[in-house]
């Protein structure tokens, strides 16, 4: 039977099928991820630098896969020194990674989509490699993404490939790996692998402390919460930037910078931390640049059973709802189902009472459901995915993972917010429990609706940073950087959410992103790999204990010194694209394919008409050089004359040049980097 | 604005556009005599009435919901019933709504439904639904009724204030006409003329060759098969050109060189209408031939095998009565998937959307495209690979399935049949002539045929045009035409103004127009849609030369490849419209970027073939889609929901549903194709350059 729906699910027959898994590999390719797999076909042809420095860094995979993507033609600059430092004795290592701690030869990756392949594993510090020479097959997993490892059979087991090691991972995939029973040689990986995959656990600090890469750009820089606020206006006539949080006295979780009313003094503050969960008091995310409507987040009131009250918290959100002379009504968001907030009173927590917010709040349920809920979504829709896909039934299979709901509701969410502040020019006030799940995503999503300047690649950089990591998601926590709880129940992924609903928003609004999938794919990849300082620990302040900003690089500074990889170059800034309102139905949500199911070498590509789309672009711009240089070329002819025209009648002509640099020249078009079609001046 | 007066029981109201409608049930014995008398007619607009249309029934005060609305509120008219079509038209001051950008001559106005494209009527009293057909009876009082169409729009028609007894009249022409069961009682059929027979044997002689249809010379099968290359092994045949040899074959049609017609005739008996064999394609040295299946009591295959006069391994035969979707199946797929895209109010559009995904599987519409899309390449393979002399698709009707997958097989292998007159030209030759049962299957006609058969539905013609979709999703730049067109071609069919769909073969429409009836011609978008309609029927991305001879065999036909149809089937459902998105938004910037190459060619061109002397170089010279930014920052309003939003707006639905406020509850425009032009730019080429 499970043969048969095989073969009905590839269309293929056996003999197809490397070829099949070699193609698919190339559009694999495509997708710039730090983590890959691939037939390196160019292998043999390797130079044999032995030197075990012979750097790659992690963009040397994402240059070379975007490319192809781009369709640009400045490929494999990197991806050829990859190669060149790829020996059959060697694998390429990153800045301050060290040599193979351990490798085990004559291992079979049981490659679900393949024949068993030999080759041999390594384990590094930073990664797992695996390597095979006939056929050449490359296999480069971060150990940060690995999420269990576990022994599969018995030293005595008879079955062919029976005995090995099974790597679960974060990002949908699992690898199976076969040993001989002779030599030990899985004991050591195993120990190696579970040691430098989960070092929180074992003593050790991440990789990202040793990884020692050198980027042009700083991407620490990118995102001050001052400088935010002010690019916001603030401080306003209503609004101040506060820094009572130095120290993170007030409240740990958040930064020591936020935007607060103007006339809540200090004391006040206090007052209003204390009435909201974990100090999470209400501050301000986003403030309309015409309207000042405003959107502002926190955490639940402490309410509890009894319903309790807080005048200051009471007087405060009338503060945060005078603040903006439109409306007469704060509309607080929140993001749980009403019967979870119900349930948090008997723990403490609560809601906002709409009669003692005297009338001036309207209280709406989100429905979206907690972490929990979520992760076990993920984990069914992991199992749909990878690493069969049972064709007949899979978009019931899908749908029955409810991932696609969630996705659905936590936008439908953020529409309703950027609705509010944008068609009613009313404040809304966002929280859920803590403050640091579905509020992030609220927030972040309606700002991302809101606000053109959070779709460059700038703006989505200071977006995360600034409604992410600074108020304090538990990336640590959420995503068990280093740590080999699997079970643990506090993991979840909120923040995948996110960027999937980001991605969501794109393919309904192509033109209105500077950057392009393959920058949310990589920023997914970085979350789990633990590379870069960017994603490490669950707050800001636990981050400048360890002082991440000195010992580590951050993810944007790899990203922006790569600029080229990715952006979108369909980016236009339509007018009428400056508020996106996005639909949440069922009917325009779909499976991010190119994220959820890219291990799987059957499941095409799900943008050609945009890679198509890019090449006639280039074509555009082909022409546009060659009527340049045409042009140019008849305006020297004719300067040439002029002169000889001008020196016999001595009259004086500036030599018309004609502009040399046509790209220099504004025509406000197609800022994404397609700027050599400008108005030529001669 | 004007305003909109009722008397209604002694008292009056005034309303404007939407007005409001009393929620308590009003006894249609309470209408006032002069409501019922007087017929309001003069205060509607005029519906098109195009040449031979008469109008049967007519009723007054006829409230136009939105099917998204509160069904409370909507647009003041008057419904026309004619033989052709039923026709609303607003109140004469609301004539705005009216303006679709099609040619005064096409007769087809903003809410007006070909009877033909009717699928389904339902009406709506007392909270209950109830189906419409030429047996049911009417439930009274009848408040509202709901027209459900097989291009996927739903019209909600409130009967409130309408007379009674023009409403009955109205219900019982909706019980009947879009239900016949004979071509003969559609729109444009004339009676056979009843003089003596020798003035109209006369009258055939003289325009016979008007009475041909689309492939019934030898000329255009001549044509074909040299575009082919198979013009030495095969002939066209004359045997069947008074219909005699079959009813559904055309008058002509194409037959390996070495059969003669005494062979063809007397090997053929086996099979249904003669249909042993056709020639659909030839690929080098591979010929693709199409049939029916034998009957039962005669010995299978060994006929082809005589008839073709070649090794059995030299033959390959695809049986595709199993492998691929039946008629029945068709259907049935059909009608769920019209249950999911035809929501009859808010609430079912939420409840379809709970299970949106599951919804879809259910239909198995996805599954039939799959499965033909599979079979298409399997046997475009075959005919690549250039190892076989013949390949023979059959089923048992042989007009069916068989037309689907050879015009499919063509697709895929030939560029040409991507063009958008490869495309007509496809469906004149696989469809049109070879005799596909258009009327029967679209249900044209349907119920009891006259010689007391079941007639059986089936789009085969949809499910073919989605597969087409789905290629044009994988491979967006190796079509000529846009997603657009195909959804015009579905339309189109439902239009009962062409022959080619309204009979089910080459016999009947020689028939007819031999009897004087006179139908459009078919594929004539350029007499009725405007330039810059026509323009969006072409894909932009067609620009890309060297793509456009990819070989499309390595397309991915499972479902999890597929995708659902969203610009065909959501198309008049506001709730999934993205405002100012995608795919239109990508659409009409490939568009531009495709405008600026033609322009930046020919000046290109220009600059080379000149003398540099001659050149006038301009001070400044921006491609048309700088051009059309800066206009549109200049002009702009943002987008602001609640404004009005008439400038700048085009939605997902593009170009069929209207641009216009957010608010579509309220919203009652139909398609707007005129008033795009400001999202658009012009995009039409410039011809004076």
């Amino acid at each position: 039977m499970g043969d048969e729906r095989d073969s009905q699910d590839s269309g293929l027959d056996k003999s197809s099928m490397l070829y099949e898994v070699t193609k698919s590999l190339d559009t694999l390719l495509e997708l710039s991820s730090s983590s890959r797999e691939t037939f390196n076909l160019n292998a043999s042809a390797a130079a044999s630098s032995t030197d075990h420095g012979g750097s790659v860094t992690p963009t040397s995979s994402l240059v070379s896969g975007s490319a192809s993507d781009q369709g640009s033609s400045n490929a494999n600059t990197m991806d050829s020194n990859a190669r060149k430092s790829l020996n059959f004795e060697d694998i390429p290592l990153l800045p301050g990674e060290k040599p193979p701690l351990k490798n085990a030869q004559d291992v079979s990756y049981l490659c679900p989509f393949h024949d068993p392949i030999r080759g041999t594993l390594y384990v590094t510090n930073y990664k797992l490699y695996f390597k095979s020479v006939d056929p050449i097959y490359v296999l480069d997993v971060p150990l940060g993404v690995i999420s269990r490892i576990e022994k599969i059979g018995y030293h005595s087991s008879k079955q062919e490939n029976a005995y090995g090691i099974e790597v679960v991972c974060k990002d949908m995939r699992s690898l199976k790996f076969a040993h001989k029973q002779e030599g030990h040689s899985r004991r050591d990986i195993f120990t190696k692998m579970t040691q430098y995959a989960f070092p929180l656990t074992n003593n050790l600090e991440f990789f990202a402390f040793d990884y020692s890469e050198k980027f042009p750009e700083n991407g620490w820089s990118v995102y001050d919460a001052e400088a935010e606020l002010k690019r916001q206006g603030l401080p306003t006539e209503s609004w101040r930037i506060c820094n009572k949080n130095s120290g993170y006295k007030l409240c740990d979780t958040y930064p020591e910078i936020f935007g607060v009313p103007a006339l809540a003094d200090d004391p006040m503050l206090e007052v209003v931390a204390g009435f909201r969960s974990r100090g999470r008091l209400p501050v301000l995310s986003w403030i309309h640049p015409e309207t000042h409507a405003t959107i502002t987040r926190c955490a639940q009131p402490l309410v509890g059973m009894v319903g309790k009250r807080c005048t200051e918290d009471e007087k405060y959100l009338s503060y945060i709802m005078e603040a903006n002379t439109h409306s007469s009504k704060l509309y607080i968001m929140d993001a749980r189902p009403l019967v979870n907030a119900v349930a948090n009173k008997a723990m403490g927590g609560g809601y906002e009472s709409e009669d003692v917010y005297k009338k001036n709040a309207e209280i709406t349920f989100l429905d979206i459901h907690n972490i929990h809920v979520m992760r076990e979504s993920l984990r069914k829709l992991s199992e749909a995915c990878f690493p069969n896909i049972e064709d007949n039934h899979w978009l019931s299979n899908v749908e029955s993972t409810h991932w696609l709901d969630h996705i659905g509701c936590v936008l439908a969410g953020a529409v309703k917010i950027a609705y509010k502040v944008e068609g009613s020019r009313s404040s809304v006030l966002v929280h859920c429990s803590d403050g640091w799940d579905r509020t992030s995503q609220l927030t972040s999503l309606a700002m991302l609706l809101l606000d053109p300047y959070y779709r460059t690649v700038k703006g989505y950089q200071v977006l995360i940073e600034k409604e992410w990591c600074s108020f304090g998601h538990m990336f640590g926590t959420r995503y068990g950087h280093g740590v080999d709880h699997y079970s643990d129940s506090d993991r979840s992924p909120v923040f995948v959410q996110f960027v999937d609903c980001t991605w969501q928003v794109m393919k309904q609004f192509q033109n209105a992103f500077e950057f392009n999938e393959n920058f949310l794919v990589t920023i997914l990849d970085h979350l789990y790999s633990c590379l870069f300082g960017t994603f490490l620990y669950n707050s800001e302040k636990i981050r400048g204990e360890k002082n991440l900003k000195e010992k580590t690089q951050s993810l944007w500074s790899m990203i922006n010194s790569n600029i080229d990889q990715f952006v979108n170059p369909m980016y236009t800034r339509y007018p009428q694209q400056s508020v996106l309102f996005p639909v949440a139905s069922l009917r325009r949500i779909r499976l991010w394919k190119t994220y959820y199911c890219r291990w799987n070498p059957r499941m095409r590509s799900q943008q050609p008409l945009i890679t198509r789309g890019v090449e006639l672009l280039q074509l555009r711009r082909l022409l546009q050089k060659q009527v340049d240089e045409c042009l140019r070329e008849v305006a020297a002819y004719q300067a040439r004359k002029k002169d000889k025209e001008s020196t016999s009648t001595c009259g004086v002509t500036r030599s018309g040049g004609g502009n040399p640099d046509p790209g220099s020249s504004s025509g406000g078009s197609s800022p994404g980097g397609q700027s050599t079609h400008q108005p030529v001046m001669v | 604005m004007t305003s909109v007066r009722f008397s209604k029981g002694g008292g009056s109201f005034i309303s404007y556009i939407n007005f409001e409608e009393k929620k308590a049930p009003l006894p249609s014995q309470q209408l006032p005599e002069e409501m019922a008398g007087g017929n309001g007619l003069e205060d509607c607009c005029k519906p098109r009435i195009s040449s031979k249309e008469v109008v049967l029934n007519t009723v007054t005060r006829v409230l136009k919901f939105s099917t998204f609305g509160d069904l409370n509120s909507g647009v003041p008219g008057a419904l026309y019933c004619t033989n052709l079509k039923l026709s609303f038209v607003p109140m004469k001051n609301l004539a705005e709504l009216l303006d679709v950008g099609t040619d005064e001559s096409w007769p087809l106005g903003a809410f007006d439904v070909c009877l033909t494209n009717i699928e389904s009527v339902e009406q709506l009293s007392g909270g209950k639904r109830k189906r419409l057909g030429p047996s049911s009876g009417l439930a009274s009082p009848v408040e509202m009724i709901q027209i459900f169409c097989k291009d996927f729009r739903v019209f909600t028609f409130s009967f409130r204030f309408s007379p009674s007894e023009d409403v009955v009249k109205a219900l019982d022409y909706l019980g009947r006409h879009p239900f016949v069961n004979s071509p003969d009682r559609l729109f444009g059929f004339e009676e056979p003329p009843q003089q003596n027979s020798s003035t109209s044997v006369q009258i055939s002689k003289i325009k016979e060759h008007d009475f041909l249809s689309p492939y019934d010379t030898g000329a255009e099968w001549g044509a074909e098969l040299k575009r082919c290359g198979a013009s030495e092994c095969f002939r066209t045949t004359d045997v069947n050109k008074i219909f005699a040899f079959s009813e559904s074959l055309p008058r002509r049609f194409v037959i390996p060189a070495k059969v003669t017609d005494h062979k063809l005739d007397v090997e053929s008996k086996h099979y249904k209408d003669h249909r042993v064999m056709s020639w659909s394609y030839t690929k080098g040295r591979t010929h693709l031939l199409r049939g029916s299946s034998p009957d039962a009591s005669s010995s299978k295959d060994s006929r082809y095998l005589t008839l073709l006069d070649c090794q059995r391994t030299d033959f390959e035969e695809f049986d595709i009565e199993l492998s691929c979707p039946g008629i029945r199946e068709t259907h049935q797929s059909f009608v769920r998937l019209m249950a999911i895209c035809t929501p009859s109010n808010v609430q079912e559009f939420d409840d379809v959307d709970a299970h949106f995904l599951s919804k879809v599987e259910e239909t198995r519409w996805l599954a039939n495209v799959s499965l033909c899309l599979k079979e298409a390449v399997k046997v475009a393979k075959v005919l690549a690979g250039q190892t076989k002399q013949y390949i023979l698709v059959r089923e048992k009707t042989g007009v069916d399935m068989c037309s689907v997958i050879c015009s499919l097989v063509q697709v895929i292998l030939d560029p040409f049949c991507r063009t958008l007159r490869g495309l007509e030209n496809l469906v004149c030759k696989e469809w049109v002539s070879m005799g596909h049962p258009f009327a029967e299957r679209l249900g044209h006609i349907r119920g009891i045929s006259c010689n007391n058969v079941q007639l059986e539905p089936a789009p085969m013609y949809l499910l073919f045009l989605d597969c087409v979709w789905q290629l044009l999703q994988q491979f967006p730049a190796s079509f000529e035409f846009s997603e657009t067109y195909l959804c015009r071609m579905w339309d189109h069919s439902l239009v009962g103004l062409y022959d080619a769909f309204v009979f089910s073969n080459n016999k009947e429409r020689s028939k007819a127009k031999q009897n004087g009836s006179v139908y459009r011609k078919l594929f004539d978008w350029a007499d009725w849609l405007s330039a810059q309609d026509l323009e969006l029927l072409k894909n932009p991305l067609y620009l890309l030369v060297d793509s456009r001879n990819e070989p499309l065999t390595d397309l991915d036909y499972t479902i999890k490849g597929l995708d659902v149809w969203a610009q065909c089937y959501f198309r008049w459902i506001p709730k999934s419209e993205i405002v100012n998105g995608d795919p239109a938004m990508l659409f009409t910037f490939y568009a531009r970027v495709a405008k600026d190459i033609r322009a930046l060619q020919r000046q290109l061109e220009t600059l080379r073939c000149s003398d540099s002397e001659q050149v006038t170089l301009r001070q400044k010279e921006r491609l048309p889609s700088d051009e059309f930014l800066a206009n549109s920052k200049r002009t702009s309003r943002l987008l602001k929901p609640g404004s009005d939003l008439k400038i700048n707006v085009i939605t997902s639905s593009f170009p069929f549903a209207p641009p216009g406020p957010i608010d579509w509850g309220s919203f009652h425009g139909s398609c707007h194709t005129s008033q795009i032009s400001a999202v658009l730019g012009d995009i039409r080429e410039d011809s004076t350059e």
